[in-house]
């Protein structure tokens, strides 16, 4: 009897595969669903697990500083690590999230503390992304509604435009982000992130802009971030990625207090 | 004219009436002059408090760090600038002061961090301006760190349990130095402090200014320094040398009505309370006129009813008895300020201490010392005598009308 049932509901889900097949052969032009493009946009930028390094170049009117981070960020577990390489100063210095609980270990005097929530929207070492953006707590993808606006072009490439709202239970900081995804690849171009100054009124605050698209693993991966604040003119933080492995499987001992604390792993 | 001399001279004829209506008068007005003086002196009060607390009466601070608060935007004195401050007029004060958004936790591992001001302070200069270290409620102020020996701190009284820290523990504290980097360091709590405001005594610390420079990396970099005006009427004057030395190109400077608007707003919103308590009060002030010479009136019906008998008109009955009340008003205004200001200078220099421990337990929270002030408004002087004199008017008005009603056969029937 198990059997049979397992036939028919095979056979109901190639039925619907089939349907859907038929209908996307039928309006080739239809554009996907809102939240599908998100969705690919994202996995091309954070794959399923990502294990990246990366360089951050920090641009103020007075000064440029670089860091060298590693990063590991594994979506499925809700969870990430960040270990900064160099420069000697801040080397050592890392962060571990697990779901909303967030610590960094802070080499100098040896110890972990644990960063209160209301510090996700703070400067991440002086740069121009927050803890939130490094530690990936919130989700393009699980904490917004997106929505198709009418755009179909950037700077000449072909892309969609989508509006994404924060869902109501979402412990969300943005009020609205507007993403242009490029239509060929689904390669993320362009986010700007907006506040809400009165209701319905909304402000753009910062903008990050992704060029440099190479392909890993089967995705269009663009190797070049750069987050503009725009209430600062002057300031700007470019990211570089130099190393990339996705979808590989995370140990669950790169998520651990021990790790954390293991300033030797920098070196 | 004939009329002033006829009131004058019926004053003076009933020495007794004259005398209550008088000291009704001259009551009336000392209730509102000191009602006045008691609202102008918690008003000063209130005032100095807020801004000795910590603000100061200017601020000086490099041009784009109040909006930013980057210590990028820091203030660097040139030595120029600080002979200007030294050289204030009215013997005003100044002290520097470097603030920095940070996080402390207990020094034990895993310990969460919570979010701080950490105030970079000169601790004999804050002594002599502000009342930050007036504070202190255990221990001692934070120093430089001797040679090897461990940097120093004072906690708020509610962050230090916040933290579990006590006196001799040390804490970690994390901030952003200069360069944006992160910068973490252990310090000594020495001490610990109660200002009565929750903002800095749950979320506020203070580290000798040098230190707090040394940590953060910034040189002689400063938040932004404070001056504190010895005598408020010298404001103006050290304005125009803060200008001066400050220009306003690199430079903000603020004046307090900007640093307290709370302060400010509460008593914008208080004004008006106070406007309605006076307005009832004044009532209260016009209906004991009314009644005293209402009262005159009826014992005057036979004299009334002969003024008209020997056909004066009611019309200048009516304006006898105004005239009467307002002679009468003017005498008890001119005694009531005769008496009143000098009472309230006195008050002034020598307040009203108040009894009652609770109540002066209540107020050390606020940092208020347990005193009754009063101080001389500028309106007590100016609007007062103009605004009870038009209640005097008004409550002549019913008693003068009602005494030009009197008839001849009423007095007879009196007599």
């Amino acid at each position: 009897m198990a059997g049979a049932a397992e036939v028919t509901r095979r056979g109901v889900a190639l039925g619907l595969a089939l349907a859907l097949l038929g209908a996307s052969l039928a309006r080739p032009d239809a554009p996907p669903d809102a939240e599908e493009i998100v969705r690919r946009a994202e996995d091309a930028l954070r794959g399923k697990t990502a294990e990246m390094k990366l360089r951050m170049t920090i641009t103020t009117p007075r000064w440029t500083r670089e860091l060298e981070v590693r990063s590991w960020d594994d979506r499925p577990k809700d969870r990430s690590f960040v270990r900064v390489l160099a420069p000697e100063k801040d080397k050592g210095t890392a962060f571990l999230r697990d779901h909303d609980a967030f610590w960094t270990w802070l080499p100098r005097v040896e110890r972990a503390m644990r960063v209160p929530p209301s510090m996700m929207l703070q400067s991440w070492m002086g740069s121009d992304f927050t803890n939130d953006d490094l530690a990936r707590e919130s989700s393009l993808e699980k904490d917004y509604v997106a929505v198709l606006l009418p755009g179909n072009e950037l700077d000449g490439v072909a892309a969609w435009q989508l509006a994404l709202q924060p869902r109501p239970e979402a412990p969300v900081v943005w009020a609205k982000v507007e993403l242009w995804i490029e239509k060929t690849r689904y390669a993320p171009l362009l986010y700007t992130y907006f506040d809400e100054r009165a209701p319905g009124q909304f402000e753009a605050l910062r903008t990050l802009r992704f060029s440099d698209v190479h392909e890993v693993q089967g995705r269009p991966l663009p190797h070049q971030w750069e987050m503009t604040p725009l209430d600062k003119p002057g300031h700007s933080t470019r990211v570089e990625l130099e190393e990339v492995k996705l979808d590989q499987t995370l140990s669950d001992d790169i998520f651990t207090q021990s790790n954390l604390r293991n300033s030797e792993a920098a070196r | 004219m004939l009329l002033l001399t006829l009131a004058w001279r019926n004053l003076g004829r009933s020495r007794r009436r004259t005398a209550l209506t008088l000291a009704a008068a001259v009551f009336a007005t000392l209730l509102m002059i000191l009602n006045l003086a008691v609202s102008a002196g918690s008003q000063r009060r209130w005032i100095a408090n807020a801004v000795e607390l910590y603000p100061g009466h200017f601020q000086v601070s490099a041009r784009g760090y109040r909006d930013s608060h980057a210590l990028d935007d820091a203030l660097a004195l040139a030595p120029e600038q600080r002979a200007a401050l030294d050289a204030l007029p009215g013997g005003a004060g100044w002290a520097p002061r470097l603030e920095s958004f940070g996080l402390l936790s207990a020094d034990v591992d895993s310990a969460t961090g919570r979010g701080v001001q950490l105030l970079g302070i000169e601790v004999a200069r804050e002594r002599a301006l502000s009342r930050l270290l007036r504070g202190m409620n255990s221990g001692r102020a934070p120093a430089r760190a001797r040679a090897g020996g461990p940097r120093e701190i004072a906690l708020g009284d509610q962050l230090a349990r916040n933290l579990g820290a006590k006196l001799g523990d040390s804490v970690i504290a994390v901030s952003a130095d200069a360069f944006g980097s992160q910068t973490a360091d252990r310090f000594r709590v020495v001490g610990t402090f109660h200002l009565g405001s929750s903002e800095l005594d749950g979320f506020a610390a203070f580290v000798d200014l040098g230190e707090l420079q040394d940590f953060l990396g910034v040189g002689q970099g400063l938040s932004h320094v404070a001056i504190f005006a010895a005598d408020l009427r010298a404001q103006a004057a050290i304005a125009a040398a803060l200008a001066a030395a400050f220009p306003a190109d690199r430079f903000d400077v603020v004046a307090w009505p900007q640093l307290v608007p709370e302060v400010v707003q509460f008593f914008r919103i208080k004004d008006v309370g106070d406007w309605l308590k006076n307005g009832l009060l004044l009532i209260v002030v016009g209906f004991g006129l009314l009644n005293t010479i209402l009262m005159s009136v009826f014992e005057r019906v036979r004299e009334f009813g002969v003024l008209r008998a020997i056909g004066m008109r009611p019309r200048a009955i009516c304006g006898l008895v105004v005239m009467e009340s307002l002679l009468l008003s003017l005498l008890g205004i001119a005694l009531g300020f005769a008496l009143g200001v000098p009472l309230v200078l006195w008050l002034a220099r020598n307040p009203i201490p108040l009894s009652g421990a609770e109540l002066r337990a209540s107020l050390a929270v606020f940092g208020l010392e347990p005193v009754l002030e009063f101080a001389l408004s500028r309106s007590a002087l100016l609007a007062l005598p103009a605004v009870l004199f038009a209640v005097g008017l008004l409550a002549a008005l019913v008693p003068a009308v009602r005494a030009s009603r009197s008839r001849p056969v009423d007095a007879l029937r009196e007599a």
